[in-house]
């Protein structure tokens, strides 16, 4: 016998099933459009977290170009650039490189403008503009910042560099313009003109000269480090320096898509959620569906049909769901996307958007409503129209019944609630799942404590440092004079300010006795673990190595003589546990004493109290010794203080040693309540310098902490309050589906001479019993589970977690269910009891 | 003596060119402890006219008696009291509770109002309707005679005056049927009761005192 294979059909009954029960449809639609939201919300958030990192990378890598040829000569870049598989390249002529020693770690190229390659490097000038003139130059804020220039077009620029030759110039230029961009943190450039660059050396562009640098794009930017030495081998070039962009690698690429992971994962969430809030909404008509089912199974439809059919109404309600769903995710995305990646300035939203996320979420949404639609079908597809039809009666057992067979109200309720034990069971089961979610996310996110993340990384409420100390790449410019008397002595005024504390540091070279110098040797030679030595340990900085090589030999070392006050004293003094001696602070302020800073390791590794140590003519003893912790200070010191000593005296003493010294940086603690009248103040004084100062303000401390603790529970959060949508969704599903599916029964009670009193009452009680019900299994479970498995969770959480009981959002929950619970009910009850017993009762004439 | 007496008894369902007159004015008496049985075509008024004399639908215009009663004006609270002590139905399609056990479904009347079963009276009837091995059972797990015989047994539980049965044996084949009847009549004849059903089987019919026709809402004796 032939299967009836006719396909067809099942497109009109969908057809027809959106035709007779447009209600039903339009909210199944609506909870598709929800569920591809979400999951829109979801894959553009994790592609543009992904995007983020990879931008990152690229920024470290300091170009948009996927290979960089350096050393190249004008005749190797022409060639290089006539391969077919390069899109486009850009040029950089290097003339030479920033040797002046302020500009620390930083590698500073002197080049000829070209603006091509300025773009590709982001490093256009934002004020002012790129070189035209001879003579004009425009650099970057970090390099002005260590270099003291100010912050002015037309200001006087003197730069020490070095030609590809190896030969030391220095030059005056004229500043024209100035950018600040994120890849300049470690590499920069200095753009001149040609003409410029041809005075300065004449033959910098000549045939054999090999200073450009060649930026290539191409067609196909994947496996990029085999793509550059192929390109130089097709071009018939030998091997050239050549470095491949960060975030075109296959294992960045990877890097970046698991760190993006966990704003995936809440995908398997809305899964979850999709499925139950379709599920229980298909549910509400499961008897009238069985019914049609067993009809349709009766005129011959194979469960093939049926699972086709299935499939179709699926597609059909994601179809319906998608245009809305889609906008939906996209505004949702736009809205939060830019608190989660930060630090652009461009909105990262649209930043990062590709056609991908909405393929996979349309992809998604589809799965999830025909899981939803098919599983608990599957079942009946393989019965026949009898067993489909055949009701789920209860059973009698041993305790069967009431022994006086008086079935009160409550009793009755009870009944009722019985009755349901399957749809209960799932409306509470996602209700707990989404207490759960939300009490685990708010404990999470109220341990997260501000005061502790600001005690750590802030002591004080603002830093404000000298602009050649604005990052730990930077070398501080001791010549500088960015924080000037006035600027203490203003701030000092301000009424918002309760202390302002500063700090001086100057490089001396100083030669110890030898009776340090073998201490210090015999401490560095100490055992660190069984493998090797404490010096051996800082193998990887071989500046420090020289410098203790260089201390061991002669006894000379370039120590740090630091002046602080205040808020500095009282971090070392909480910071830095003491060696030997210890603090007094009417011996210190005296100015015969030192506080001496060793390393930051148990034991003796400078001088010790007692010891005499002589700066700038002047004789201190040592107070006491410590282990130096220098987290405080902003900016870095010369290679040549890289292995050091730190001398740290009182401010006063300090500009006795070292009269006319700038400030390093100051630290400043306000009356919190008036935080943003002095931030206001605080911008607008920066925006008046013609002098780069590196301001950190308390509130970008907060918004860090707002940001990393929103970070941490956004995603989370939003699926968690969808969850609980859903589980709220279905609760009210399971009272409305209990009261409107039972006007037959009410009719009937009423036959039998129930009042309206005694159906309300009724209802009531079946509310109050299904909100017992969630009670009963919200508390407990929610109470052990942040007493169980919070404080586990929340202690590997963070430094700055600390754990609190906290279950808002049962208490939150709880009230929401009971209200409901006593309210759906009675509310369905006027609709269903609409019409005479006999019509409801469904007694034809 | 008559237990139930209908003036001028009208029903419209709709309105304008598509009213239906369901009651067209019926005028009726029904004598106390006799069995009356309805009969009619299908959409003649025969369940409206029991319907109104249960309480469960109300008129558009006439009124109508039981024992003594007056229906009209009542309230529906009045209206679940007249039907909780003075009236037992019984539907074609038994309309029992299905998650409430037989005996829990027979004194579910009583429950309703707060009264205490009268224990004798309560195993008279289940053993004159042979219910008394199945009390503990659901509805679903009876047979449809069984389950008519509950629906009976809660009928009869409050002592009604008058029996108001819509097709009682319409969902059973002929020969439980013919069981169900002599149940409920026996029932009624023993409880000195009033017994009124429809039915579209002529050959029941003729088991009764007296057989009411009515047509297109009027009433053909």
């Amino acid at each position: 016998m032939l299967a009836n294979n006719n396909l067809k059909i099942c497109r009109t009954l969908v057809r027809r099933d959106f035709h007779f029960h447009p209600a039903k449809n339009a909210v199944l639609a609506l909870a598709a459009a929800l569920v591809t939201g979400l999951y829109v919300f979801v894959f553009l958030l994790g592609g543009a977290v992904k995007g983020a990192f990879l931008l990152n990378y690229q920024y470290s890598y300091g170009s948009t170009s996927h290979i960089l040829y350096t050393g190249l000569t004008e005749h190797q870049a022409d060639v290089l650039s006539q391969h077919p598989g390069i899109k486009n390249t850009v040029r950089l002529n290097t003339v030479g490189t920033l040797t002046d020693p302020m500009i620390g770690q930083r590698s500073v190229k002197l080049a000829v403008t070209d603006r091509a390659y300025a773009d590709t490097v982001l490093s256009v000038p934002s004020t002012g503009r790129l070189p035209e003139q001879p003579g004009e130059i425009a650099l970057d804020e970090f390099t002005m910042g260590s270099l003291g220039v100010l912050y002015e077009v037309g200001a006087p620029v003197t730069l020490h560099w070095t030609d590809a030759a190896g030969q030391a110039h220095t030059d005056s230029f004229t500043l024209c313009g100035w950018w600040a961009s994120p890849t300049n943190f470690s590499e920069a450039c200095a753009w001149i003109t040609a003409d410029t660059a041809r005075v300065l050396i004449p033959d910098y562009d000549s045939e054999d000269a090999a200073g450009i640098t060649l930026g290539v794009n191409l067609y196909q930017p994947r496996d990029l480090e085999h793509q550059a030495v192929q390109i130089l081998k097709d071009q018939g070039l030998p091997e050239l320096a050549h470095t491949t962009n960060l975030a075109y690698d296959e294992a960045w690429i990877q890097t970046a898509g698991k760190q993006a992971q966990p704003y995936y994962t809440p995908a398997v969430l809305v899964l979850v959620c999709g499925f139950l809030m379709i599920f229980a909404i298909v549910q509400v008509t499961s008897d009238r569906d069985r019914a049609y089912f067993a009809g349709l199974k009766a005129q011959g439809m194979t469960p093939r049909q049926i699972r086709r059919y299935l499939l179709e109404k699926a597609a059909s309600v994601t179809l319906s769901g998608l245009f809305p769903g889609i906008l939906t995710g996209f505004l949702l995305n736009l809205a939060v996307t830019g608190r989660v990646v930060v630090g652009m300035e461009e909105n990262p939203a649209l930043y990062f958007l590709s056609w991908q996320p909405f393929a996979a979420a349309a992809a998604c949404s589809f799965l999830t409503v025909s899981f939803a639609y098919l599983l608990p079908s599957v079942r009946l597809s393989y019965m026949t129209p009898a067993q489909t039809l055949l009701p789920e009666i209860p059973r009698s057992g041993h305790n069967t019944g009431i022994k006086n067979g008086i079935v009160t109200l409550p009793r009755l309720a009870l009944r009722t609630l019985s009755r349901s034990k399957g749809r209960t069971a799932l409306s509470a089961g996602t209700m707990l799942a989404a207490v759960l979610l939300l009490t685990s996310i708010w404990m999470q996110y109220t341990s997260l404590q501000e005061d502790l993340y600001l005690s750590a990384l802030s002591p004080w409420d603002y830093s404000i440092a000298d602009a050649s100390a604005a990052t730990s790449y930077q070398r501080y410019n001791e010549r500088n004079q960015g924080i000037t008397q006035d600027m203490v002595n203003e701030l000092q005024k301000r009424p918002e300010v309760l202390s302002v504390s500063a700090l001086k540091s100057r490089e001396v070279s100083l030669t110890a006795s030898d009776q340090l110098r073998k201490r210090v040797v015999d401490y560095y030679n100490q055992p660190f673990d069984e493998t090797m030595t404490l010096k051996e340990s800082q193998a990887e900085f071989p500046a420090w190595t020289a410098g203790l090589d260089r201390f061991s030999e002669s006894g000379d070392y370039t120590a740090l003589v630091i002046g602080l006050d205040g808020e500095y004293l009282r971090y070392i003094l909480e910071n830095c546990p003491f060696t030997s001696g210890g603090f007094d602070a009417e011996a210190f302020a005296g100015g015969s004493y030192v506080i001496a800073g060793g390393a930051y390791h148990e034991g003796i590794s400078c001088l010790a109290a007692g010891e005499t140590l002589e700066l700038e003519g002047r004789t201190f003893t040592v107070l006491g010794s410590l282990m130096h912790d220098n987290a405080y200070l902003n900016g870095s010191d010369s290679p040549e203080a890289s292995f050091t000593f730190y001398y740290l005296v009182p401010l006063s003493v300090f500009d006795e040693l070292f009269p006319g010294q700038g400030y390093r940086q100051l630290a400043v603690n306000i009356d919190h309540s008036r935080q943003d009248t002095f931030e206001e103040y605080l911008s607008g004084y920066e925006q008046g310098l013609n002098r780069g100062v590196s301001i950190t303000l308390r509130s970008d401390y907060q918004e860090n902490f707002e940001n990393s603790r929103l970070n941490m529970v956004l995603v989370q959060g939003i699926i968690g309050i969808v969850l609980l949508g859903i589980a709220v969704l279905n609760f009210i599903n399971l009272l409305v589906a209990g009261t409107v599916s039972r006007r037959r029964e009410f009719a009937l009670y009423q036959s039998l001479g129930m009042t309206s009193a005694q159906l309300r009452r009724l209802m009531l009680l079946e509310g109050s019993f299904y909100a017992l019900v969630m009670a009963v299994i919200l508390i407990p479970a929610t109470v052990a589970f942040a007493l169980g498995v919070m404080p586990v969770l929340i202690k590997n959480l963070s430094w700055v977690a600390v754990y609190s009981f906290n279950i808002t959002p049962l208490w939150i929950a709880l009230p929401v269910i009971l209200i409901l619970a006593l309210t759906a009910p009675l509310l369905c009850l006027r609709f269903v009891t609409r019409g005479t017993i006999q019509e409801r009762l469904g007694i034809p004439e | 003596m008559d237990i139930v007496t209908i003036h001028n008894l009208k029903k419209y369902f709709g309105k304008g060119e598509s009213q239906v007159k369901a009651l067209d004015g019926i005028n009726l008496a029904i004598e106390k402890g006799k069995f009356t049985a309805i009969i009619g075509a299908s959409g003649s008024g025969k369940t409206t006219l029991l319907n109104m004399i249960g309480g469960i639908d109300t008129p558009d215009e006439g009124e109508v008696i039981v024992d003594g009663i007056s229906l009209r004006g009542m309230k529906e609270k009045e209206l679940a009291v007249f039907r909780r002590g003075k009236v037992g139905f019984v539907y074609q399609n038994f309309n029992l509770v299905p998650t409430l056990t037989v005996k829990e479904n027979i004194l579910f009347p009583l429950s309703l109002a707060g009264s205490t079963p009268d224990p004798v009276f309560f195993n008279e009837i289940t053993e004159l309707l042979h219910l008394a091995d199945r009390l503990n059972a659901y509805p679903g797990e009876l047979s449809g005679g069984g389950r008519q015989r509950t629906a009976i047994a809660r009928a009869l539980i409050s002592k009604p005056s008058i029996l108001l049965a819509d097709e009682p044996t319409g969902s059973l084949d002929s020969k439980t049927g013919q069981n169900v009847l002599g149940l409920l009549k026996l029932s009624v004849e023993t409880y000195h009761q009033t017994l009124v059903m429809i039915t579209h089987n002529l050959e029941l019919a003729q088991m009764a005192d007296r057989v009411v026709r009515i047509e297109d809402g009027r009433i053909h004796e």
